[in-house]
């Protein structure tokens, strides 16, 4: 700015004034002097206004000087600007020297070519702007909100604007925090989830000055790790660098700080590679109840730091982050909760549900769906799903639990197929505030009980009934010796009456009088022995001295096989007694009756045997004499079976060692073989042979070994004739005769063979016995035949 | 020429045997012995006997009676039971069975004899439509020197 005029300077104009100029008149003098006083006077007044003027320029300086707002002086025709403030100096970071001379356009400070233009045109048309609200462009290039206002000045005579401007950015940063906050909010709580929430988040803090990329990390509470959730204006490659800051990097201890951190991205990152683009970065956790649960990450390419309006901002709408997570964890919590009570509910076995105060379902799980086989029991009251009856019966249930409180009942209703299913059911009143009440009801199906109870109860009916019909006595007694049942038979066969006096009662003084356990007693011994146990009933222990009873006592067990007692059941068997004793005594007669028979045919054999000696006496022919011997000796081996059975105690079979013994030995003494030094050995030790098998067997050993005895040993011993018979197998015996003699001639056919003897052998074998025969005839004859016994 | 073509069916061998011998020298071809009801149910369709010579007491799934049930349900052949048994109820199981005659044993060959050519001749008159059924066989049918 420029000092008022010095006094020479005026003169200098007022001598240039009086200067007369071309074809003017110069004035008189009293007109000079007249003029002078009057300059005199201009003079004076002009120098009491200079004091003024002095006074009011150093007011004016010093209100220039130190008004905070900006305010710029520039030259009207060519909008130069000829003084600034250090108030501008503040605002736009310019400072007087470099805005001297120099016209706002030159400086690019209007942010807005719409702000100029309306500046420009209202100060034109009304020649002052009041109060206009626009943009500028500091130094930096930041956008600054200000409120300007212009007033024409002149100042020496030039026409000037002046302008004041206030700082309105951080008014209005607050305005659009506010806004931006107002706006987020509203978004925020439709977001569904984190990452919807997080992505909002980082979309406004992008409004914020210099932030243009950032990540939202979630706090991993068990392991104190961050994980990414969302991120934006970074490439992929740098996300996935960042993706997870373990427990000790410096990211996770600067946000687990709980405090927000500024600063350079290396710096905080400890990340000086060359490809990491971000400058600025700003670290700020999400706090929810006392705990860091988040954290926001916002970068800036262009910024080397924050100005302090951003980080207000930044922190403004990170803020929100922790009431959004106890939002949506609140929501989770609920979804989780309800969800869990729909999956509790349609998975209790069993029926729930809620009826309003008209007696319609209200709520109904998924199980009473299926049972009764409708999707849609909503709405639906009793009668629209049951018979009148039934229905009658739930709403008279109904409206007492309404009445009277909590209601237990038992009863059936008929399911989707028609077959009734038992339940027990509550059913309870819910009382709402302010509302009118509704009922509750749970119903557990208890058919498979109710049956079981039925089928029990006709199991204990049927025992009963067995019981009681059984025809003997029969009683139940504990490990204590306790009365636990007595059947009526056993009543009646006691002479007692009433049965439910002796239940519990100690069995032994109940049925004998006694004090301690009876000394015949059974029930020790099939507990400790866990069997049945037989026993005939001791003559004192029963009053019918006349009859024989059978006592069979067998354990108890219980569910876990653990002997509780015993069953006793008395019989009276005196008629199987006296049966079994006519059936002995039959049978005795039987064998001794067959016995005799035996011995009868024996004798008959005996008398055939003298007659064919008497016969064979008067014979002379040799060959007759033999055939007569033969013959003797056959019905001699036939004679001992018959011997050998009325002699055996058992009648059944024969010893078949002791017969082929005899056999044998009265063979070796007709032929007088052990003087001929033929000796005798048989083994046949345990076969038994029944009488069917026994005769024809006999036959078989008395031809073969007559045989033997007749040309085994031509010249006599020593020699030997062996019987071998065992049980090969199962029901298959062996036989073998077998001599250390001559052998048989070698064209010897035994099935087609001539003598009768070998003849006999081969047709008993095979054809009455059905069985096999061998020859070998090397080193003496050996018979070996095997037949079922 | 055989005076006829015999089964055997007896389970003792040497009473089997006793018969077949007298059978043989009475002029008759045996055409099979059998020692059980079963053996003589399958073999009798093959053989085609004149005459089937059954005891009834013998081992196995079924006795004489019921074995010649059977062979008379296949093929038409004169049955005679041999028996020691002369009990009511084993007579009247064996009338049921139709049998052409019932030799009790023991028997003579001369009973055997007539035993065997009655059934027989019963057999043909039965078979032949020209002769008279209730016509008795008279001393020509049978053999003289046998007589």
């Amino acid at each position: 700015m420029k000092l008022p005029p010095s006094p020479n300077s005026i003169f200098a104009r007022i001598k240039n004034r009086l200067a007369p100029g071309d074809g003017e008149d110069r004035p008189s003098y009293e007109e000079l002097a007249a003029r002078v006083l009057q300059l005199e006077e201009e003079a004076a007044k002009r120098r009491w206004t200079a004091g003024l003027v002095w006074e009011n320029e150093d007011m004016f300086n010093r209100a220039f000087r130190e008004n905070p707002d900006a305010i710029a002086i520039l030259r009207r025709d060519d909008a130069t600007i000829i003084d600034v403030n250090p108030g501008f100096t503040r605002l736009l970071d310019y400072s007087a020297e470099q805005v001297a001379g120099k016209s706002p356009d030159d400086l690019n400070i209007w942010v807005s070519s719409k702000d100029r233009g309306t500046f420009m045109s209202q100060l034109a048309e009304t020649g002052q702007v009041i109060g206009m609200e626009a943009r500028f462009r500091d130094r930096e290039g930041n956008a600054i909100y200000g409120l300007i206002s212009a007033w024409p000045i002149e100042i020496l005579g030039d026409p000037c604007v002046i302008t004041i401007t206030r700082n309105l950015t951080e008014r209005k940063h607050a305005e659009q925090i506010l806004r931006l906050q107002r706006d987020l909010g509203i978004s925020l709580s439709e977001a569904r989830n984190l990452k919807e929430a997080a992505s909002l988040i980082l979309k406004a803090s992008f409004s914020v000055f210099g932030v243009d990329c950032g990540a939202v990390y979630v706090v991993d509470g068990a392991a104190s790790s961050l994980d990414l959730v969302t991120y934006s204006g970074l490439p992929r490659s740098f996300a996935s660098k960042v993706r997870h800051y373990p427990p000790q990097a410096a990211q996770t201890l600067a946000v687990m700080g709980g405090k927000p951190v500024y600063g350079l991205y290396s710096e905080l990152a400890q990340d000086n590679s060359p490809d990491s683009p971000v400058r600025a970065m700003a670290l700020i956790p999400v706090e929810h109840e006392g705990r860091v649960v988040a954290a926001i990450s916002l970068g800036s390419h262009s910024l080397d730091r924050y100005p302090q309006a951003s980080r207000n901002a930044m922190e403004g709408i990170v803020a929100r982050m922790g009431g959004v997570i106890a939002r949506l964890e609140a929501e989770a919590a609920l979804a989780e909760s309800e969800e869990r009570f729909a999956t509790f509910m349609d998975t209790v076995p069993g029926m729930a549900f809620m009826k309003d105060d008209q007696g319609r379902f209200l709520y109904t799980n998924r199980y009473m769906a299926q049972t009764f086989g409708k999707k849609k029991l909503l709405g639906k009251s009793m009668h629209d799903l049951f018979d009148a009856k039934t229905a009658n019966r739930l709403v008279s249930e109904d409206l007492q639990a309404m009445a009277q409180g909590p209601l237990e009942t038992f009863g059936a209703v008929p399911d989707k197929d028609g077959s009734e299913r038992h339940y027990h059911t509550f059913k309870f009143p819910i009382l709402r505030e302010g509302k009118s009440p509704i009922l509750g009801g749970i119903a557990v199906d208890i058919t498979k009980q109710v049956e079981a109870e039925t089928d029990l109860r006709r199991a204990l009916q049927q025992l009963r009934a067995v019981f009681n019909t059984f025809p003997g006595g029969v009683k139940v007694v504990d490990t204590n010796f306790n009365v636990v049942d007595v059947s009526d038979r056993l009543m009646e066969m006691s002479g007692l009456v009433d049965r439910k006096s002796l239940l519990g009662e100690k069995c032994h003084k109940v049925f004998q009088g006694r004090e301690n356990p009876c000394p015949f007693c059974s029930v020790p011994a099939a507990i400790k022995e866990d069997r049945l146990v037989t026993r005939l009933m001791a003559d004192d222990e029963f009053v019918h001295r006349n009859e024989e009873y059978k006592v069979y006592t067998h354990p108890i067990r219980d569910d876990k096989g653990r002997i509780w007692g015993a069953i006793e059941c008395i019989m009276d068997v005196s008629d199987l007694r006296a049966a079994e004793r006519r059936v002995r005594n039959a049978l005795e007669e039987k064998e001794l009756l067959l016995k005799e028979v035996h011995h009868r045919v024996k004798n008959n054999m005996q008398v055939i045997l003298a007659l064919l000696t008497l016969q064979g006496a008067r014979v002379r022919d040799k060959d007759v004499k033999g055939a007569f011997s033969d013959m003797q000796n056959r019905i001699k081996a036939m004679s001992l079976v018959h011997e050998t059975l009325y002699r055996a105690e058992n009648l059944a079979g024969i010893d078949l060692a002791d017969y082929a013994e005899t056999v044998a030995q009265s063979l070796f003494k007709a032929f007088g073989a052990r003087e001929r030094g033929i000796s005798l050995s048989i083994k046949a030790d345990g076969v038994t042979l029944g009488v069917d098998k026994a005769v024809p067997c006999g036959m078989i050993i008395n031809e073969l070994f007559t045989n033997a005895l007749k040309h085994a040993f031509p010249n006599g011993g020593p020699g030997e004739i062996r019987l071998l018979a065992r049980q090969v197998s199962r029901g298959t015996m062996e036989l073998v005769i077998a001599d250390n003699g001559a052998g048989m001639p070698p064209e010897t056919d035994i099935a087609d063979a001539r003598t009768l003897g070998l003849g006999l052998v081969t047709g008993l074998v095979k054809s009455q016995l059905e069985g096999t025969i061998d020859v070998k005839s090397q080193q003496g004859s050996c018979f070996t035949m095997r037949f079922k016994i | 020429m055989s005076k006829g073509r015999i089964m055997v069916v007896e389970d003792e061998y040497i009473l089997a045997q006793g018969v077949i011998t007298q059978l043989e020298s009475l002029g008759y071809e045996i055409t099979s012995h059998r020692t059980s009801g079963e053996q003589a149910v399958e073999a009798v369709e093959k053989e085609l006997p004149d005459l089937v010579l059954m005891d009834i007491v013998m081992p196995g799934l079924y006795d004489g009676i019921e074995a010649a049930e059977k062979i008379r349900r296949k093929i038409s052949i004169p049955i005679v039971f041999l028996t020691a048994y002369s009990d009511d109820e084993t007579l009247e199981r064996a009338k049921a069975a139709e049998p052409f005659g019932y030799l009790l044993k023991p028997f003579t060959e001369r009973e055997l004899y007539i035993g065997v050519e009655m059934a027989l001749h019963k057999d043909k008159a039965e078979k032949d439509p020209t002769r008279s059924w209730h016509r008795a066989p008279s001393v020509e049918d049978f053999d003289p020197d046998l007589l």
